[in-house]
Formats: structure tokens, C-alpha cells, sequence
């Protein structure tokens, strides 16, 4: 391409010169009037949405179109230009298309966008107003309120002449009253001091009756006191009975506890002779496994015996059987010692089965 | 079956004996007692040396008759002398806590004096340490020799009664019989000793079997079987050997003598009709009456201790088991119904234990409780047979087998303490325990 350009420089000079002159043109608008001659129909775009609602306006249209579009007829192009060019209108016009839809929609963003700015200004206008009522009415107040003052210092003024006169007059009742005083306070005194003798006549009979009645008051007094006190030890005594009868019981179920547990105990020690008297047992006899008697035994303090004696047998238990069981006894000794001195019993009885 | 099937072949053989022959003699065959074992349960008793002046040389020692005799029973075990921590000669000298710290609870003493005629005054006293007194208080004058051993027999019987409130059966003697090789031939005895074994005397003595001797109520004579005249007989002598005389050769098998309580008749086996049934021999008569009728064998009768019926061995049931008659009814009764074979009955002098052999893994010694309804086997050795019991009930004598050769055992029927009593070169079999000597 450089190489051409190099080799026919006026070739090219030239076909720059025209394109520039063509882009010239194009671009003044020269041919508008062939561009509305094209057979495509294309509405004016800010027209459009009217176009379909209202066919009035495209019945107008083509009583129009003929005078501009004859030019066109004789404008000479070959049929491959002219393709190109509808080629190129078409896309113009596409691209228009595409503009005017565009600037629809901007269009319509500007009025919702007006629409809202009207609105605010709408509620600016408002505020302004309401503002301004609340200004005024403020201002109403407070002329409202200098009026008082007003007026209340205008009052004030006549109350304090009003007082001034009140004073003097005042004055004047004190005096006199200090007058009327000082004579009642005389007429006063003289009924005061009547009146006190009676008082005290009055009081010394009061005395008297009070007296009586203390007395009479003393009297049920300590007759109530007495009462008082006697019931006191009566409960004194019944509550100490109480006290008494529960540390009895008390003490009773103590004893009661201890005389079980020596109970225990004295189990405890019988089933331990009766254990050493079974450790003992030795016997060459053929001895019945049912035989058993109660053996009676007289024990020293330390446990030795002095007396046994073997009674109320079983049938099983023959003589051979209770004379090996009082040799246990005596195998047995010393006699196992009682868990507390107190148990020992001089005389054991414990029935005896080996 | 057994049995009698031995019984058979010992016929057989003997009839093919060529040689028999009778002996009375007096030849000791004393019987060894070996301790077979000892049981915890013994009571330790003290037995203190009969004192004796110091020239007296006495042929026995009754203390050690005595000490054997309490050991025999199992019962009792006397200290060994080199344990005794005092020898007290009177009550008074008796430190009873110095006994009884030895743990016992019994003490024996006593004291033996020559009169000077060769016989001897023998004192004992028996002491109960527990109760600190004399129990037992006893003299016996003009004591032969011989005869210490008898009173030391007695003096056991009464320390035995005093511990177990049964009469001691020390003062009693065994029959048995012997057999030993003499000049490649065979020789039976038939021996009486004491229970202890000591004093054996051959009252008869043959070349041909004897077999189960029986005592007489009285323990004067003795039944027994002999084949001396080439078949079984049944003989009856007198321990001294006098009377003798055969009192039973009816036609086939005459066995297993036994007396009646009363002594006036004698039950025996026999086979005259064929099978062998028990017979009844009035003695003062000699009249036998047929007990019963049975194609089975019938043998092995003992009398009840009433008298009213009798133990017997029978295999009607196809083995042996034991049976009781009643001789008022006749009617039988099975009495063994643990085991395939029981034999041999023997019953105690109570009535109320039956001793049987009874086979459960070889053949032992039972004990049939008759009032509980239990068995219980006794023995523990090999082949027993022939159980006898003591008059008092209390042992139970039975021969055995041991290292092959028969000896003599005694158990103890309550604890099964056994004592195995042998002699020298022989076998000893058919014991029979006799009756209290007074």
C-alpha cells in the first residue's frame, strides 16, 4: 500500500482531494434531500410513538414527499453505488434507529427524572410554607406575650398602690385594736382569774375523784397483778411438769436404747458361751444331729463353772449325749468373759445343739 | 452266683483231695495288727502304767492291752507314755489342770499286786478330769497270769462305756480261719482268738476247707462247714474241742450255719430238692423244716435280733440280692435294691444296720441304714466279704485281700477307721465275731 502511495503520489493526492470533498458534502447535509428520497420508510423518530396511535400524521406525510423527493430521479448512479448506498442508508438509518431509541430512553430518564425534581421541589415549597406559618405563629406569640407583660405590670402598679393604701388603713385597725386588746386583755384577766379559782376548785375535786379512782385502779391493779402472777406460776409449774415429764421420757427411751443394746450385748455374750461350749464338743458317741438340750450353768466371776446341769432334752438326746455336753461345758472353761462387766450373770441357761 | 460258684469249685476240689486229716491242737496263730489309719476325731485319753511292786514282774502289760484296744476303736487315742506329765497313784495326787492343759479329759490308773499264790490283785480307777472325779472304781482279785489280759479287756469295755454309753465288745473273741502251706499241702484251721487277736487257738485243723464258722449264742460252740469227708458238711464243736460232731450231711450242698437267738435252732443252706433252699434244724430234735421253696439259690440266712424273721441271700431277681423272710408269715421281702450285687448279710445286734457286700467298682463292705433307708460303703479294700459285726454294733470285722493274700479287717461302723489284723505266712478268711463273754 506504501509502495503504491510512493509510486503514484498524485494519483493518491488526488483521491484524498476527493474524498475530502465527498466527506465535505456529506457532511453539509447536501444530501439530506436524497437521503428522504430512499423508498424505506423511515417516521421521524421523535414522531414514532405517535405514528402508531395516529395515522393522521403518515396520510400527511406523503403529500409532502413528492416535492422533495423528485431531485432524486435524476440523480444518475450506478446500480452497485446505489446498492451501496441503500446498504449505507439502511445501516444509517439502523443506527438512527438505534439513536432515537436511545434518546427515548433518555427522554423519558429526563422526565421521571423532572418529574422527581418537581416533586421535590413541590415538597421544598411546602416545607417553606409550613415553615413560614410556624414563623408567624411564633411571632403572634410572642407579641402575644409582650401584651401580657404588659398588663401585668399595668397590675402590678394598682396592686401596689392598692397595698399602700391598705397599709395606712391597717395601720390605723392596729391601733385601735391595741386598744380593744388591752381592754379585753383586762376583762381577760378578770375572768381569768376567776375562772382559775374555779379551775383549781375544779381540779382539787378531779384530784380527789382521781385519787379514788387511782386508788380503785391501784386496787384492781394488783388484784390483776396477783392474777397475773398466779397464773404465771401456774404455767411456770405446768411447763416445768412438761419439762419434766419429757426429760422422763427422754431418760426412758434412753434407758430403753441401753436395755437393748445390753440386750444385744447379753446375746451377744450368751451366743459366745454357747460358741465355746460347741468348740469343745467332743464325742465318741453316735450322736443324733437332732439331739439338744438346755444346759444350766452357775459360773464364777472369772468364768469357771461351778455347777452344770443338762435338763429339758429332746428324744434324740440320750444320756450319753448330755453327759458329753456337760464335759464340753467343762472343756469350755474359763467361760468367755461378758463384753461389759455388768452382764455377767452368775446363772447361764442356753440351749445346746452340737 | 459268686459265692457259689466258689462253693462249688471248693467242692470239686476237695473231692479230689486224696489226704484229710483232723487236728485238735493248740498251736498259736496270733494275729498281727497292722494300723491301717487313724481318724482326727480320736479323743486323747491318759492311760497310766498299772503300778506294780517293784519285784513283780507281770506277764502282760494291761495298759498297752488297754491303749491298743481304745486305738482300735478309732475313737480314742491313749498319750504315748513318754507324754504323760505325772504319774499320780491316788485321786489326791491328781493335778487335774496339769491334765487337762495336755488336752485331756480322762485319766486311767490303777495297781497290781501279787498275793503270793501266783495270782495277782488288779485295782483300776478311772477319773473324769472335766468333773474331777472318780467315774469308775473296780478290783478284781486273784487274776492269773494269763488272765491280765482278759481284766485289761474288761477294764477297756468299761472305759469305753463310760465315754460312748455303749458297752465295749473288747472282752469278746473272733473265729477265723486260716490257710497256709505246710509240705506242698494245705492246711486249714479253725481259730478262736481274742478281739484283739491275741491268743489264736486252732480248734481244728484240716487238709480240706473249713468254712463260715458260727458262734452259738452262748459262745460255747461253733457251727461251721468242713469237707472232710469229700463233700460239705456242717460240723458243730465246742471251743474246747469236745462234742464235736456233724450235724448236717443231708444229700448235695450243706452251708452257711446260723444260729437262732435262743440258741434251740440252727438255719442252713442246702440242696437236697435240687436248688439250694434255706433249712431249719431243731437242735434238741435235729428236725429240719424247708424255709423256702425256690428254684433260685437261697443261702447266706442270719437271723433278725427278735428272731422273727431272717436276712438271707437270694437270685431270684437273676443277681444276688439280699432278702428278708419272716418265719411266722413266710412271707419274703427284698431288702438291697442299691447296686447289681449284694451278698453276705450280716446284721447288727440293734437291728437296725445291715452290713452287706455290695459290688461298686470291686467288692466292699456296705451298711444299709434300715431306719433311714441309706446304704453306705464302709470299706475301701479289695474282695471283702464275710462281714461280722461286734456284739455291740459298733465294728464291724470282714475278711479281704491285700497284696494278695486274705487278711482280716475291722472298721469302725461310725468313723471307717480300719484295722488290718494278719497272720504270718497264710491267708486268713471267714471271720465270725462272738458273743460278750459274760
Amino acid at each position: 500500500m506504501i509502495h503504491f502511495i510512493a509510486r503514484h503520489p498524485i494519483a493518491f493526492a488526488i483521491a484524498v482531494v476527493l474524498h475530502a470533498v465527498l466527506i465535505f458534502l456529506m457532511a453539509t447535509n447536501r444530501f439530506s434531500d436524497f437521503e428522504r428520497s430512499t423508498p424505506v420508510s423511515v417516521a421521524e423518530p421523535t414522531a414514532e410513538t405517535d405514528s402508531e396511535t395516529e395515522p393522521k400524521a403518515e396520510t400527511e406525510t406523503p403529500k409532502t414527499a413528492p416535492a422533495k423527493m423528485a431531485p432524486m430521479r435524476t440523480f444518475a448512479v450506478d446500480a452497485e453505488q446505489v446498492q451501496a448506498q441503500l446498504e449505507k442508508i439502511k445501516q444509517q438509518e439502523a443506527a438512527k434507529k438505534r439513536e432515537a431509541e436511545r434518546l427515548q430512553e433518555q427522554t423519558q430518564t429526563e422526565k421521571a427524572r423532572l418529574e422527581k425534581l418537581k416533586a421535590e421541589q413541590k415538597e421544598a415549597l411546602v416545607l417553606t410554607e409550613k415553615a413560614k406559618r410556624q414563623a408567624e405563629q411564633q411571632r403572634q406569640k410572642a407579641e402575644e406575650a409582650r401584651k401580657l407583660a404588659q398588663q401585668a405590670s399595668q397590675k402590678a402598679e394598682a396592686e401596689r398602690e392598692k397595698i399602700q393604701v391598705a397599709r395606712q388603713s391597717a395601720e390605723k385597725a392596729r391601733q385601735a385594736a391595741e386598744e380593744a386588746q388591752k381592754q379585753q386583755q383586762q376583762a381577760q384577766q378578770l375572768l381569768e382569774q376567776a375562772k382559775q379559782a374555779k379551775e383549781k376548785e375544779e381540779a382539787e375535786r378531779l384530784a380527789l375523784q382521781a385519787e379514788i379512782q387511782q386508788r380503785e385502779a391501784d386496787k384492781r391493779r394488783i388484784e390483776a397483778e396477783s392474777l397475773q402472777a398466779r397464773l404465771q406460776r401456774e404455767q411456770e409449774q405446768a411447763e416445768a411438769e412438761l419439762a419434766k415429764q419429757l426429760a422422763e421420757a427422754e431418760s426412758q427411751q434412753r434407758a430403753a436404747a441401753r436395755a437393748r443394746e445390753m440386750q444385744d450385748l447379753r446375746e451377744t455374750y450368751i451366743s459366745s458361751i454357747t460358741a465355746a461350749v460347741k468348740d469343745n464338743w467332743r464325742t465318741a458317741a453316735q450322736v443324733s444331729d437332732e439331739a439338744q438340750c438346755v444346759i444350766a450353768i452357775t459360773q464364777t466371776p472369772k468364768g469357771m463353772v461351778s455347777k452344770v446341769s443338762v435338763k429339758s432334752c429332746n428324744d434324740a438326746a440320750d444320756a450319753q449325749f448330755k453327759k458329753d455336753a456337760e464335759r464340753a461345758v467343762l472343756r469350755a472353761q474359763p467361760l468367755p468373759q461378758p463384753p461389759v462387766e455388768e452382764l455377767f450373770e452368775r446363772n447361764i441357761e442356753f440351749i445346746f445343739k452340737p | 452266683m459268686k459265692q457259689t460258684t466258689m462253693m462249688w469249685q471248693t467242692v470239686t476240689r476237695t473231692l479230689m483231695a486224696l489226704a484229710f486229716g483232723l487236728f485238735a491242737s493248740a498251736t498259736l496263730a496270733d494275729l498281727t495288727i497292722e494300723i491301717d489309719q487313724s481318724s482326727d476325731m480320736a479323743i486323747p485319753v491318759a492311760i497310766l502304767p498299772l503300778e506294780v511292786d517293784a519285784d513283780t514282774v507281770l506277764p502282760h502289760r494291761p495298759s498297752e492291752v488297754i491303749a491298743a484296744n481304745l486305738f482300735r476303736s478309732g475313737k480314742f487315742r491313749a498319750l504315748p507314755e513318754r507324754q504323760l506329765p505325772a504319774r499320780p497313784q491316788a485321786l489326791e495326787e491328781v493335778d487335774y489342770g496339769q491334765w487337762l492343759a495336755e488336752g485331756v479329759d480322762n485319766l486311767m490308773m490303777g495297781r497290781v499286786e501279787a498275793d503270793g499264790e501266783g495270782t495277782y490283785t488288779v485295782e483300776m480307777r478311772f477319773v473324769d478330769l472335766l468333773r474331777q472325779k472318780q467315774v469308775i472304781g473296780k478290783r478284781w482279785r486273784k487274776v492269773n497270769g494269763e488272765a491280765l489280759r482278759r481284766v485289761a479287756h474288761k477294764m477297756s469295755d468299761l472305759i469305753y462305756e463310760e465315754l460312748t454309753g455303749k458297752r465295749g465288745a473288747f472282752n469278746t473273741r473272733i473265729a477265723y480261719v486260716t490257710q497256709r502251706n505246710q509240705n506242698k499241702e494245705r492246711v486249714f484251721t479253725l481259730e478262736v482268738a481274742d478281739s484283739d487277736g491275741y491268743g489264736a487257738q486252732s480248734i481244728l485243723k484240716s487238709f480240706d476247707p473249713i468254712m463260715s464258722p458260727a458262734w452259738s449264742p452262748d459262745g460255747e460252740k461253733l457251727a461251721y462247714v468242713t469237707f472232710e469227708n469229700g463233700r460239705s458238711e456242717i460240723a458243730l464243736q465246742h471251743l474246747d474241742g469236745s462234742n464235736r460232731e456233724i450235724i448236717a450231711s443231708f444229700k448235695g450242698i450243706n452251708g452257711a450255719p446260723a444260729w437262732s437267738p435262743d440258741g434251740e435252732s440252727l438255719v442252713f443252706t442246702n440242696s437236697q430238692e435240687g436248688s439250694a433252699d434255706l433249712y431249719r434244724m431243731q437242735m434238741a430234735t435235729r428236725k429240719i423244716e424247708r424255709l423256702t421253696r425256690h428254684w433260685a439259690i437261697e443261702t447266706e440266712a442270719v437271723w433278725a435280733p427278735n428272731g422273727r424273721s431272717l436276712y438271707f441271700n437270694s437270685d431270684r431277681r437273676g443277681q444276688p440280692q439280699i432278702f428278708q423272710l419272716f418265719l411266722d408269715t413266710g412271707e419274703t421281702r427284698r431288702i438291697s435294691f442299691d447296686g447289681r450285687y449284694n451278698s453276705n448279710p450280716a446284721i447288727s445286734p440293734d437291728g437296725r444296720y445291715l452290713a452287706m457286700v455290695h459290688a461298686n467298682r470291686g467288692f466292699h463292705i456296705a451298711v444299709k441304714d434300715m431306719i433311714k433307708d441309706e446304704l453306705s460303703i464302709k470299706t475301701q479294700t479289695q474282695l471283702d466279704e464275710s462281714p461280722t459285726f461286734a456284739p455291740n454294733g459298733e465294728m464291724l470285722l470282714y475278711a479281704m485281700n491285700q497284696d494278695g493274700r486274705g487278711k482280716l479287717a475291722v472298721v469302725s461302723v461310725d468313723n471307717n477307721v480300719t484295722q488290718v489284723l494278719s497272720v504270718k505266712e497264710g491267708e486268713v478268711r471267714s471271720p465270725s465275731w462272738g458273743p460278750y463273754l459274760d
